[in-house]
This record gives C-alpha cells, sequence and structure tokens, in this order.
C-alpha cells in the first residue's frame, strides 16, 4: 500500500455524527447510500462524500498536478454525481461509475491546460520531501521527486491516466478499462507505451542532470 | 494455444515494461523469468524498467503537497454539500417515458413495415395507366402502364412499349440501337426476345454481288 501524505481512506474530521456513522459502516454499501440518497436522505451522500472526496481528490491532482484544479474537479464530479444519481444502475460498481466522472472531467480540464498552460503538476515540481531513513539529503530528493513530476506532466494525457491509476494508485487493468471506457487491451497497451515513454523520458532527464 | 515454452530476448525486452508491474499472464510471466534469469543483457534492462517504475511510486509516496491538509477536505466536504443543496434533487430513471418512447418507435417500424411489403399492404400499388407510352407499331398515347416502385416484373413495361422505327417517340419505347455498318434500328424488343437480323448487304454501285462478303450474301 503506497503511504501518501493525506490517507485517502481516512474520513475528514468535524463530520456531523450520523454522517460519519453511515460512511465509516462497512456493512452500508455504496448501493445502499445511493438508494438512501435517492430517497432523500442528505446524510447519505454526505457520507458518501466523505468516503470518495479524498480519493477523488488525489486522482484528479495525480492527473492534473495543481491543488486548485484537483479541487475544483472533485467539487464539479460530487455535483454531477449528485445530479445523476437516478440514473445509477445498481448492478454496477459505484466507484467506477464515479471515477469515471472524476476521470473524465480531469482529462477535459488537462486537454483544455495543455494548450494554455507550457508546464504542468506545478504544485509539484520543487515541492519538499520528507527525509527518507538512510540519510539521502532532503534536497537531492525533492529534486529527484521533481524529475519525475516533470516527466509525467510532459506524457501524453492517455498514458499518464493509465499510469495514474494503476501504478500511483494501484488499480487493475480490469478496473481502468470501465473508468476510462476503453477496453482492457487497451489498457495494457496504454501502460505498456506508458511504462516506456516514462523510463525513456526519466533516463534522459538523469543523465542530462548528471552530466 | 500454442505453449509458450521459451522467449528470444527481443521478445523478452517487448514485454518488460508489463512484467515489472505484474501486469504479465501468470504463465508469460513464468517464461520472461526464465529468460531473464540466463540472459543478463535483458535483466540489466528490466533493472532499469523496475526503476523507473518505482520512482514514480516513490516519488507520490514522498511528495508533501503544500496546501493539502486536512482543512481543505473538510472545507471540500462542506463546499460540496453547499453546492448540492441548490441543485435538482436526483429524480428516479425515467422508465415511463422510455418505454413510452419505445412503444411509439415500434408503432412507426410496424407502419412502415405494413406500408412497405411488396403484396398489397396500405400504399396502394395497382399498375397506373399512363399517358404519353409508346406501343408496339403504333403512335398512339394511352394504354401503357407503369410498374410502381418495388413491382417485381421491372421489364415488362420496356417490352410492351416498343416503339416503331419511324415514330420517333417514347422514352423507354425509343430504346434504339444503331449498327456502325448500316444504320439499321435495332429495337428494343429485340433486345429482349429474339436475335436481331442482319440487314441485306446491297452492293455499292459497279461492284459485282459475288464480291459481297459471304455472311453478307447469305441474307440477300
Amino acid at each position: 500500500m503506497l503511504k501518501r501524505p493525506a490517507d485517502p481512506d481516512r474520513l475528514p474530521r468535524g463530520l456531523p455524527v450520523q454522517v460519519e456513522r453511515m460512511a465509516a459502516a462497512s456493512g452500508v454499501s455504496d448501493a445502499e447510500l445511493v438508494r438512501e440518497t435517492v430517497g432523500g436522505n442528505t446524510d447519505a451522500f454526505a457520507a458518501l462524500v466523505a468516503r470518495y472526496q479524498k480519493r477523488a481528490f488525489w486522482v484528479a491532482f495525480h492527473v492534473l498536478g495543481r491543488v486548485e484544479d484537483a479541487r475544483d474537479v472533485t467539487q464539479e464530479a460530487f455535483v454531477r454525481l449528485f445530479r445523476s444519481l437516478g440514473k445509477y444502475d445498481y448492478a454496477r460498481s459505484f466507484y467506477t461509475w464515479f471515477y469515471r466522472i472524476v476521470m473524465n472531467l480531469a482529462i477535459d480540464l488537462l486537454r483544455k491546460q495543455k494548450s494554455t498552460r507550457a508546464t504542468s503538476l506545478d504544485d509539484l515540481n520543487g515541492s519538499v520531501g520528507d527525509t527518507p531513513a538512510d540519510g539521502t539529503d532532503a534536497v537531492e530528493l525533492a529534486e529527484q521527486n521533481g524529475q519525475v513530476w516533470q516527466v509525467l506532466g510532459k506524457l501524453d494525457t492517455k498514458f499518464r491516466t493509465v499510469l495514474v491509476l494503476r501504478d500511483i494508485h494501484g488499480m487493475s487493468c480490469r478496473e481502468i478499462a470501465p473508468i476510462l471506457k476503453v477496453t482492457h487491451a487497451t489498457v495494457r497497451w496504454r501502460l505498456h507505451r506508458g511504462r516506456r515513454v516514462f523510463r525513456e523520458h526519466w533516463e534522459r532527464l538523469q543523465g542530462r542532470t548528471e552530466a | 494455444m500454442r505453449a509458450l515454452r521459451e522467449l528470444g530476448c527481443r521478445r523478452t525486452l517487448g514485454r518488460l515494461p508489463l512484467f515489472v508491474g505484474g501486469d504479465l499472464d501468470e504463465r508469460v510471466a513464468r517464461v520472461v523469468s526464465a529468460h531473464l534469469r540466463g540472459c543478463p543483457t535483458c535483466r540489466r534492462e528490466a533493472s532499469a524498467q523496475l526503476q523507473a517504475k518505482n520512482a514514480l511510486a516513490d516519488a507520490v509516496a514522498a511528495t508533501v503537497v503544500p496546501g493539502v491538509d486536512e482543512a481543505l477536505f473538510v472545507a471540500l466536504h462542506e463546499r460540496v454539500l453547499e453546492r448540492v443543496a441548490t441543485v435538482e434533487p436526483a429524480a428516479p430513471r425515467q422508465w415511463g417515458r422510455r418505454a413510452a418512447i419505445a412503444v411509439a418507435a415500434g408503432a412507426l417500424f410496424g407502419l412502415g413495415w405494413l406500408a412497405a411489403r411488396p403484396d398489397g399492404g396500405l400504399l396502394d400499388r395497382t399498375p397506373i395507366h399512363a399517358a404519353g407510352a409508346a406501343h408496339r407499331g403504333s403512335d398512339s398515347f394511352g394504354g401503357a402502364t407503369l410498374q410502381p416502385l418495388g413491382h417485381d416484373v421491372v421489364w415488362q413495361f420496356v417490352r410492351h412499349a416498343e416503339a416503331s422505327d419511324s415514330s420517333g417517340l417514347g422514352l423507354m419505347g425509343r430504346l434504339m440501337l444503331r449498327t456502325l455498318e448500316d444504320d439499321a434500328p435495332v429495337m428494343a424488343g429485340d433486345l429482349f426476345d429474339e436475335p436481331a437480323v442482319p440487314p441485306a448487304a446491297v452492293p455499292p454501285p459497279g461492284v459485282p454481288p459475288t464480291d459481297v462478303p459471304r455472311h453478307q450474301a447469305q441474307h440477300r
């Protein structure tokens, strides 16, 4: 399991008791919360938001690379989700459906930004990393991390989204396919190509730094 | 499926990006592993690929993003609920409306099928008497029939509406072909009923009939 700055599975603090109980209850499925929301229970929707907001935020952030953009996308994704809860197919996975909304919004925004913004993942470049246990210089590590984000920012959107979902968020290719609305084979091809391109860029950048 | 027993370097290298992430199926992964055990070149490549993949995961794990803390998520939760309060509540799926659309579409299709049936149906498919169509050997109009579209006997009109060579009438009935040799008309009926008979050869002035080519002479 990846260590992240904020654990996406932890619920936000300060929730009303009934919302927190509902969100934390493992016996209450996402589908049940959707059904309750459609029936008019606003606490159920608040519980859904509490369950998924961190995950949605981090996925959006890793695709977009800016806190403000990720926050806006997450917010918009929940509003769209609320509007379309009536269309939810209870036979299907809720999180796949929700992630698709998040990814669509993130990809749309990314494409818009690509034309106007030269660099991406601005908030991550040059950010300070934790000092590792082996005593490696924190500045050096931060520089390395910055390079990784720089490379990720250079990748084509279709490779970047697959790498984020697979290598950062640990989803399987079978889970990613319906989120991106592509076939399983396409996800594997993009993953294959994406990893290869990532490596090429990363090694080139490292070679330049060392030289 | 053919069993994959061993791989060459080229095919192994092609599989490394998926291999390092555990994304190959077990059988193929075993074969790739076996190759890597015995091939230092491919092993080096695999190590470099794995290093690049881990760099991404490590960077995510080690990066502290400024401005992202618990307060951000609390504020986000509140803002989402505020916005949702002003939005129309989620309405259940409108099966009634969808069913009505499906029934209407079905009814339209049924009507279309009835109308398009070749043997009767809603449209009047009786032959239409048409003025201006020519009959064999006469210049008179009327009495010919046009077949409605889709009718089985498409060529019937053409066969009956053969015009006389002098009439100069018609559309289909005026279908004439002229040979290059003698300008004799070939009637439309000839195309369907019997082969056209070549016209008798007439020797040019001053040429004895015996010099006329045999195939022309036999028609004389």
